[in-house]
C-alpha cells in the first residue's frame, strides 16, 4: 500500500469516527429530549461515546508517543511539530473549554432556577388541599355508611323488603352503590344507582385485613374507567355483628380531575426535583463527551495540520541533506495548493540544475581523466625516467621509470617537497645537488649528467628539466624533469674508445717494434765484434737501451691492451672477505690492519676480476710509501634509508694525490708515480663499474680508497 | 416434582444475557467491588401441567434498597423484569433456546392518594396497593403463569427453565440511568435460578 493510499485511508477512518462520534452525541441529545426512538438507546450510545473517545484518546496517545520518539531520535521536523500541535492545541482548546465552563455553569443555573420553593410550596398546598377535599369526602362517605348501617335493623325480613331498605339507604347516604356482605365476604343483596355491572364490586384484600383489626375500612380507588370511588365497609354492630355493609361513593368528577391535575403536578415536579442532580450530571457528561470530543479531534486535527504543513519543509530539509551528500537526483513532490509549492519548485530546479552541471563536471572529469590515463601511459611505458614538480617543488608525477632507475618507490612520495627528500633518502643527494641551481633560477631549458649510486649500482644518468606553467594565467610554475639510464651507453661507448685506441697502439706501435728490436739485436750481432772495445761498449750500451726501451714499449702496450680489451666478466657467488684473505696471505710480509665484517653479505662478482683490484689497490698504496706505511683494509655491510651495499676501504699513510689529479687519478696514464703505466686504478675503476660498483677517492690524513658494489637481492 | 435452586455460572448465560447488560455488568464490577445484590432473590419455581399448557409458580422475593424506594416515593416509576428462559439441554451441542419471555412490573406512587399501583406491561392491567410490601409481596407471588404449549415440548428430551428478576434500569429517567448504572444500590438483580421443566 502506497503512503498515499494509507495517508488518505488514515484521514477518512479519523473522519468516520469523528463523524460517528458526532451523530452519536447528536442521538445522546435527542434521547434527552425524551425521544421515543432513542430512549432505550441512550446507555449504549453513552457507551459508544465514552469508547470510541478512549479510542480517540489512545490514537492521540500514540501520535504523541510517535512524535516523541522522532523528536527524541532528532529527525527533520519533529520539534517544529511539537511547536505547531502545542500552539494550535492550546490556541484551540482554551476558547472550548472557556465555553465548555460558562456553558455547564448557565446549564447548572437553568436547572437550578427550574425549582423555585414557592411553586413547590404551592404543590405541596395543593395536594393538601386535594388530600383534605378527598378525605372530607372519605369522611362524609363513613359517616353516611355508618349512619345507614346503625339503620339496618330488620335482617331476617324478606329480600323485597331488604332491598327496598338498601335502596332507601342508598338515597339517603348519596352513595352508588350499596351492598349487604356476609363477615366472609358472600353478597347478601346489593343496589346500585345506575344499571351496569350486575356484580358488585368485591372488597379487596386489604380491605379484609383491616376489617380484622377494625370496624371500619374507608378507602380511596379507582374504577377500570379511572374514575375515583370512596368505598367504604363498616361492620353493622348493632344485633347483626356477622354482615358487613359497602358502600360506594363516586368523586364528582370536577373534584376527580382538579385533584387528578394536581397530583400530576405535583408527581412530576417532585419527579424532576428528584432528579435535579442527575440531570445536572447527564448534561455534564454531555458536555464533557462534547468538549472532549472537540478536544481530541482538535489535537487530531493539530497533529494531522502540523504534519501536513511541515511535510514539505522536511522534504526540503531531506532535499538538503540529500544534495549535500551528493544526491543531485532527489526529486521533492510539489503538493497542489501548497503555499510551499514555489519553494519545492525551485528546489527542484537547483537540483535538476546542479545535476546537469555535476553531468557536465563529471564529463570533464571524465575527459581529462582520460586524458590523465593517456598520458600516465604514455609515462608508464617511456623508458626515461619522468619527475614533474609543482611550483612549489613538491612532488607530483612520477612514472613507473623514473622509479626503476631511482630503485626508490617515488610514487609514495607523491606531496613530498623534492628537496627535503634527500635528507630522508641519501640516493637522491647527486640528482637534488645537481639539479637545485636549475630549481632556483627557474632556468627554462637544461641538461645535465649525474652519477648515482644505489641498490642497483652505479649509475649515469642524462638528466634534462624544463621550466612548466601549471595554470592558465602563468603564474604557478613546475618543473618536469626527465632522465634516463646511460650507464651502459657510456660504459660501451669508453669501452669502444679504448678499444679503437688499444687497437691503434697495437698497429701503429707495436708493430714497428719489433722490426726495431730486430734490427738492433742483429745490429748488435753483425756490429759489436768487429768494433774496438770503446766503440763496441758504447754500441752495446745504446743497442741495451734500444732493446730495453721496446720491451718497456711492448709491455705498456699490452697493458693498455688489456685494459682496453672487451673483458667477459663470469659472475658468480662471492664472499667478498674470503677474496680479500686470500689475497692478504700473499702479502704476510707486509704489515697490513684488517678490519672485516663477520656479517657481510654475498655478492655477485668475477671473484678473478676482483683478485685484480685487490692486488691494484694494495700494491698501489704499498708503493706509495715503501717504509713506514700504515695500510689498513676494512670490509662493511652498508645500510642506508634507501639502499644497502658493501663497502671495501683501502687506506695507507703515503704521500697522497696531489689536489690537481683527484678528479683524474682513475683515468688512464695518470699516476704519481715516476714508474708505471698509469692504468692500476683505471682498471680498477673500470673492473669495478663492469660490476655496478662505484669507486673514489678520499683523501684527509690517509689516503683512502673506497669502493661499493651491490649485494646480491 | 423436584425443583432445585442453584446460583448458575454466569459465563454459561452469556447467551442469554444481553450485550448491553453485560457490558453494564462487567464495567460496574470493574467500578464497584462491593456490589449488591443480594435484594432481589428467588426462593423457588416449579412447572405443572394444566390442559396441556405448562404453568408456571414461583415466590420471589423483593427488597428495594433505600435510594430505589426514595426514588419511587418521588415519582420515579420503577420497572421490574422477570426474565424467563426456557432452553432444551443437548449434549454436544450447546443448549438450543426454545422460549424466552420477559414480564415487566411497573411500580408507581401516587402521592394524593398514597397508594402503589403495579402496571403488568404485557397485560395493561393495574392494580393498588396502600403499601410497597404489600404491592412487592403481591407481585412476588406467581400463580399459574403460561409458559408454553406441551405440543412444543419433545418427551424424551430434558427442558430447563431459567428465571431471572431485576430491575431494569433502561426504564429509568434518561438523566438517572448513568448513575444507576454504576450504583449497586441500583444494581437489583437475583441470582439465576434454574429448575426443569416438567
Amino acid at each position: 500500500m502506497s503512503i498515499k493510499v494509507k495517508k488518505w485511508l488514515n484521514i477518512t477512518i479519523a473522519l468516520c469516527v469523528f463523524v460517528a462520534l458526532l451523530v452519536s452525541l447528536l442521538l445522546i441529545i435527542e434521547a434527552l429530549q425524551n425521544s421515543e426512538q432513542f430512549e432505550h438507546n441512550y446507555s449504549i450510545l453513552l457507551l459508544i461515546n465514552v469508547i470510541a473517545l478512549l479510542g480517540l484518546f489512545s490514537l492521540i496517545i500514540l501520535n504523541v508517543q510517535q512524535l516523541l520518539h522522532q523528536v527524541y531520535q532528532k529527525q527533520v521536523g519533529a520539534r517544529l511539530t511539537v511547536k505547531l500541535v502545542s500552539l494550535l492545541v492550546i490556541l484551540s482548546t482554551l476558547p472550548v473549554i472557556i465555553l465548555y465552563y460558562f456553558a455547564l455553569e448557565f446549564l447548572h443555573q437553568r436547572i437550578d432556577n427550574l425549582f423555585d420553593q414557592n411553586i413547590e410550596l404551592a404543590l405541596n398546598n395543593a395536594l393538601d388541599l386535594s388530600q383534605t377535599t378527598l378525605d372530607f369526602r372519605m369522611r362524609e362517605a363513613l359517616r353516611q355508611t355508618v349512619i345507614a348501617s346503625e339503620k339496618m335493623t330488620f335482617f331476617d325480613i324478606h329480600p323485597k323488603f331488604l332491598f327496598e331498605q338498601l335502596n332507601e339507604l342508598r338515597q339517603n347516604t348519596g352513595a352508588e352503590e350499596i351492598t349487604l356482605l356476609s363477615i366472609n365476604g358472600k353478597i347478601i343483596a346489593s343496589n346500585r344507582a345506575k344499571m351496569g355491572e350486575l356484580i358488585p364490586l368485591r372488597p379487596h384484600k386489604n380491605a379484609w385485613l383491616q376489617l380484622k383489626i377494625s370496624d371500619n375500612h374507608v378507602s380511596l380507588e379507582t374504577t377500570k374507567n379511572g374514575n375515583l370511588y370512596v368505598r367504604v365497609i363498616t361492620k353493622l354492630t348493632y344485633n347483626q355483628p356477622h354482615y358487613l355493609l359497602q358502600a360506594l361513593f363516586p368523586i364528582p368528577a370536577r373534584i376527580q380531575e382538579l385533584a387528578e391535575n394536581v397530583e400530576i403536578a405535583f408527581t412530576h415536579y417532585k419527579e424532576i426535583t428528584y432528579l435535579q442532580q442527575p440531570l445536572k450530571l447527564t448534561f455534564t457528561v454531555v458536555l464533557s463527551l462534547i468538549l472532549l470530543l472537540c478536544i481530541f479531534g482538535v489535537i487530531w486535527i493539530a497533529f494531522f495540520a502540523a504534519r501536513h504543513f511541515i511535510e514539505p519543509l522536511s522534504h526540503l530539509v531531506e532535499g538538503t541533506i540529500a544534495v549535500a551528500n551528493g544526491n543531485y537526483e532527489k526529486k521533492l513532490p510539489v503538493q497542489q495548493l501548497d503555499e510551499l509549492r514555489f519553494l519545492v519548485q525551485s528546489f527542484n530546479t537547483m537540483t535538476d540544475k546542479i545535476a546537469q552541471a555535476r553531468d557536465v563536471a563529471k564529463q570533464s572529469q571524465q575527459l581529462v581523466d582520460n586524458q590523465r590515463a593517456y598520458l600516465e601511459a604514455i609515462l608508464e611505458r617511456l623508458s626515461s625516467g619522468v619527475i614533474a614538480l609543482d611550483h612549489q617543488l613538491n612532488l607530483r608525477t612520477v612514472n613507473p621509470a623514473a622509479e626503476k632507475i631511482l630503485a626508490l618507490a617515488l610514487s609514495k612520495l607523491i606531496g613530498n617537497n623534492w628537496l627535503k627528500l634527500p635528507i630522508q633518502y641519501p640516493i637522491l643527494i647527486p640528482l637534488c645537488n645537481t639539479i637545485y641551481p636549475y630549481l632556483t633560477d627557474k632556468t627554462q631549458n637544461w641538461q645535465q649528467e649525474i652519477i648515482l649510486f644505489g641498490n642497483t649500482g652505479r649509475k649515469v644518468l642524462i638528466c634534462r628539466g624544463t621550466l612548466l606553467h601549471t595554470d592558465f594565467n602563468y603564474q604557478q610554475q613546475g618543473y618536469v624533469i626527465v632522465f634516463e639510464d646511460i650507464t651502459k651507453l657510456v660504459q660501451a661507448q669508453r669501452e669502444a674508445a679504448w678499444t679503437e685506441v688499444a687497437r691503434r697502439l697495437a698497429h701503429e706501435i707495436k708493430n714497428p717494434l719489433t722490426p726495431i728490436q730486430l734490427s738492433t739485436e742483429r745490429l748488435r750481432h753483425k756490429c759489436l765484434p768487429k768494433l774496438p772495445v770503446q766503440e763496441r761498449n758504447l754500441l752495446d750500451r745504446m743497442t741495451n737501451t734500444i732493446i730495453q726501451q721496446v720491451d718497456a714499449m711492448k709491455e705498456m702496450v699490452n697493458a693498455f691492451s688489456d685494459y682496453a680489451k672487451i673483458s667477459m666478466i663470469h659472475k658468480q657467488r662471492l664472499q667478498i672477505n674470503s677474496l680479500v684473505t686470500e689475497v692478504l696471505n700473499l702479502y704476510q710480509h707486509i704489515a697490513i690492519n684488517v678490519k672485516l665484517d663477520k656479517k657481510l653479505p654475498i655478492i655477485e662478482a668475477d671473484s678473478k676480476r676482483l683478485r685484480q683490484v685487490l692486488h691494484n689497490l694494495i700494491k698501489n698504496a704499498i708503493e706509495a710509501k715503501p717504509d713506514k706505511n700504515y695500510l689498513e683494509i676494512t670490509t662493511q655491510h652498508l645500510i642506508k634509508s634507501d639502499f644497502e651495499c658493501i663497502e671495501l676501504r683501502v687506506y695507507d699513510q703515503g704521500l697522497g694525490i696531489p689536489p690537481k689529479l683527484l678528479n683524474t687519478i682513475f683515468e688512464p696514464y695518470v699516476s704519481t708515480k715516476q714508474k708505471g703505466s698509469g692504468l692500476g686504478l683505471a682498471i680498477v675503476k673500470k673492473i669495478i663499474e663492469e660490476h655496478g660498483g662505484t669507486v673514489w677517492i678520499e683523501q684527509n690524513d690517509r689516503t683512502c680508497i673506497i669502493i661499493r658494489l651491490p649485494i646480491l637481492k | 416434582m423436584i425443583c432445585f435452586r442453584n446460583k448458575v455460572n454466569i459465563k454459561m448465560l452469556i447467551p442469554l444475557k444481553t450485550l448491553k447488560n453485560s457490558i453494564w455488568y462487567l464495567l460496574g464490577l470493574c467500578l464497584y467491588t462491593n456490589a449488591v445484590f443480594a435484594y432481589f432473590s428467588i426462593n423457588y419455581a416449579e412447572t405443572h401441567l394444566v390442559n396441556n399448557m405448562y404453568m408456571l409458580n414461583a415466590e420471589l422475593e423483593y427488597q428495594l434498597t433505600e435510594i430505589a424506594t426514595d426514588a419511587l416515593q418521588n415519582g420515579i416509576t420503577l420497572t421490574l423484569g422477570l426474565k424467563i428462559v426456557i432452553e432444551r439441554e443437548r449434549t454436544y451441542l450447546w443448549d438450543e433456546r426454545i422460549k424466552k419471555i420477559t414480564q415487566y412490573y411497573q411500580l408507581k406512587y401516587y402521592a394524593l392518594r398514597k397508594q402503589y399501583v403495579i402496571e403488568y406491561l404485557n397485560t395493561g392491567i393495574k392494580e393498588t396497593f396502600t403499601s410497597l410490601n404489600i404491592a412487592l409481596e403481591h407481585i412476588g407471588k406467581i400463580t399459574n403463569f403460561p409458559l408454553l404449549e406441551a405440543s412444543k415440548i419433545e418427551a424424551d428430551e430434558i427442558y430447563q427453565i431459567y428465571l431471572q428478576t431485576y430491575l431494569d434500569i433502561e426504564f429509568l429517567p434518561i438523566p438517572l440511568r448513568p448513575i444507576a448504572h454504576l450504583s449497586s444500590q441500583w444494581r437489583l438483580r437475583s441470582d439465576w435460578y434454574s429448575c426443569q421443566l416438567k
